[in-house]
């Protein structure tokens, strides 16, 4: 097992493709210039390939790229510092998203891209008994916890807003699920000894401001969420390392809440004696304080507040928008959902605008913070155009809405996704 | 957990069965569930150097291009940029100001109008 895990890591797919291009520019050209014909080839190659997010009123064309160390195909946001987004296909292969195409975004320009396992050492300090520096291998000694979660951007399908706000404009892509593995952040707590009145437990990583005024990108939780058992420090992802650019070595996974709390390359944990009051905490990442973070565009004097636990989404994934099927013959259909911050409770399927549903078939439940895979089948007897909403209800009996949120920082979209279809 | 070659072999046939019945009782069996592999319990990190792609492309030419590429690729690619929706020119002005008031971009004082006529123009010309 050991062995075909460090196989994997040693033979990561974008090398061997270079190694495969220079080999075939060996043959075909001088030795002197076959390196500068691989190097221009597959930067000239990949940067001409495109695809579509349908984004209303444009720019919609985005670069797919494959130059991105430890990933594969993706949807080239910004080289840097790097936003990748998970091409939608992806979803339709299974519920577990491969770290090759698990997505990326960093916030500064400053990112690890060295970490010697060796040297590194985690350190908790700040309103404890005992400030710790940890190395990996003592890290990997304590009790071991494994979990299925979805990690999804805050701002995941900003670029469906409408009206359209700046942001990252990302299509559905900015989401994944994954098997973490690592060890509670509740032990780690307790290994230093939280002193009495400790509030929030602040989280920094190795990524850094180029500027040096500039607000170091950190989080915090509250102490009481930071030891609920599951809030985890996770140095696997999918049975193995994570990519250094889904934060090797080790990452915050908060479990039901946006990505914007699980800091990614985690160096550094302190406890604090009174609320976190950073720039990141206190002004950016705000949502108004409505049910759905929902507001009026324009619309003054809306409280905010942190975000925080993310809400049911689903979609479906082996039929795209404007695919034509044939009519008078059963439809399959397969998707995944996820609750948020609880479980899947319901898949349900409408083809009349929202006026009937019909109950999909979940797949195999891996925990409530996981995609669920669903299932169903459809059959409009006469030929024209159709749509397909698919509405997922979770556990705690939130469903997602038939009109999209909206608010200026382009967060929490979860509005039910319709798909046109063609039955001919 | 250490798996016997015959234990697995069994696992495998008992996973196909399951697959095939799947496969004949439903039209499309969701997504594949497979579990990722089960860390090994001597599991070890390993170092982990990677180079990223620089992509420092200047911003497409036109009254103000030159203050853009002055003041902007420092910190961050074009993209970011061309990719914005239309936005109006007091959201572009807030934009510019939070680079500069809440990111500390060291933003040339004289290249501010170049820039803010950048941004407004090049949406404009589309």
């Amino acid at each position: 097992m050991s062995e075909r895990a460090m196989s994997e890591r040693a033979t990561p797919r974008f090398p061997s493709r270079r190694s495969l291009l220079k080999g075939l520019g060996i043959g075909a050209l001088a030795l002197s210039s076959a390196a500068s014909f691989a190097r221009r080839s597959l930067a000239e190659t990949l940067a001409e390939e495109t695809t579509r997010l349908p984004l209303p009123g444009g720019p919609d064309t985005r670069k797919l790229t494959t130059s991105f160390p430890e990933k594969g195909e993706m949807i080239l946001q910004r080289t840097r510092p790097p936003l990748l987004e998970t091409p939608f296909e992806v979803f339709d292969k299974g519920i577990f998203t491969p770290n090759d195409r698990f997505y990326v975004r960093w916030h500064w320009a400053v990112i690890p891209t060295d970490v010697d396992a060796a040297a590194f050492r985690l350190k908790l300090h700040g309103a404890v008994n005992t400030p710790l520096e940890l190395s990996l291998p003592e890290i990997l000694e304590l009790p071991r916890i494994e979990m299925a979660a979805v990690n999804q951007c805050s701002g995941n399908s900003r670029g469906f807003f409408q009206p359209r706000v700046p942001g990252g404009e990302w299509g559905n892509g900015a989401m994944g699920n994954a098997l973490w593995t690592g060890v509670r952040l509740k032990d780690l707590l307790d290994k230093a000894g939280v002193k009495p009145g400790a509030v929030q437990v602040r989280f920094t990583g190795l990524d850094n401001v180029l500027v040096p005024d500039a607000p170091r990108f950190v989080k915090s939780l509250d102490i009481d969420h930071a030891r609920d058992g599951e809030v985890m420090i996770a140095y696997a992802m999918n049975g193995t390392q994570l990519p250094l650019l889904n934060g090797f070595p080790l990452r915050v996974v908060v479990p039901g809440w946006y990505s914007t709390y699980w800091i990614k390359s985690l160096e550094e944990i302190e406890v604090l004696d009174k609320p976190d009051d950073n720039f990141w905490m206190a002004k950016a990442y705000k949502i108004p304080d409505t049910p759905g973070a929902n507001m009026k565009p324009g619309e003054t004097g809306v409280p905010m507040v942190p975000i925080s636990k993310m809400v049911p989404r689903s979609f479906l994934t082996n039929l795209t928008d404007g695919a034509e099927v044939a009519a008078g013959k059963p439809q399959p259909l397969r998707g995944i959902a996820f609750g948020g911050d609880c479980g899947v409770a319901r898949i349900d399927i409408s083809t009349d605008g929202g006026k009937s549903w019909q109950p999909a078939k979940l797949g195999a439940d891996h925990g409530r913070y996981s995609f669920r895979g669903w299932q169903a089948e459809i059959a409009l007897p006469k030929p024209g155009s159709y749509s397909v909403m698919v509405r997922c209800t979770n556990t705690d009996g939130l469903a997602q809405p038939m009109t999209p949120n909206w608010n200026g920082g382009g967060y929490m979209r979860n509005v039910v996704e319709e798909t046109a279809l063609t039955f001919a | 957990m250490i798996k016997t070659p015959r234990a697995t072999l069994g696992l495998i046939l008992l996973a196909l069965t399951l697959t095939l019945s799947l496969l004949v009782s439903l039209p499309l069996a969701v997504q594949a569930a497979d579990n990722p592999p089960a860390l090994p319990t001597d599991f070890a990190l390993h170092s982990e150097s990677i180079t990223l792609p620089s992509n420092f492309d200047p911003f497409p030419e036109g009254p103000g291009a030159e203050a853009m590429n002055r003041n902007c690729l420092t910190c961050h690619s074009a993209s970011m940029v061309l990719y914005q929706p239309k936005l109006s020119e007091a959201q572009w002005e807030g934009i510019v100001d939070k680079m500069v008031d809440i990111f500390k971009a060291p933003l040339i004082p004289d290249d501010r109008d170049a820039i803010l006529d950048y941004l407004t123009s090049f949406q404009k010309a589309e």
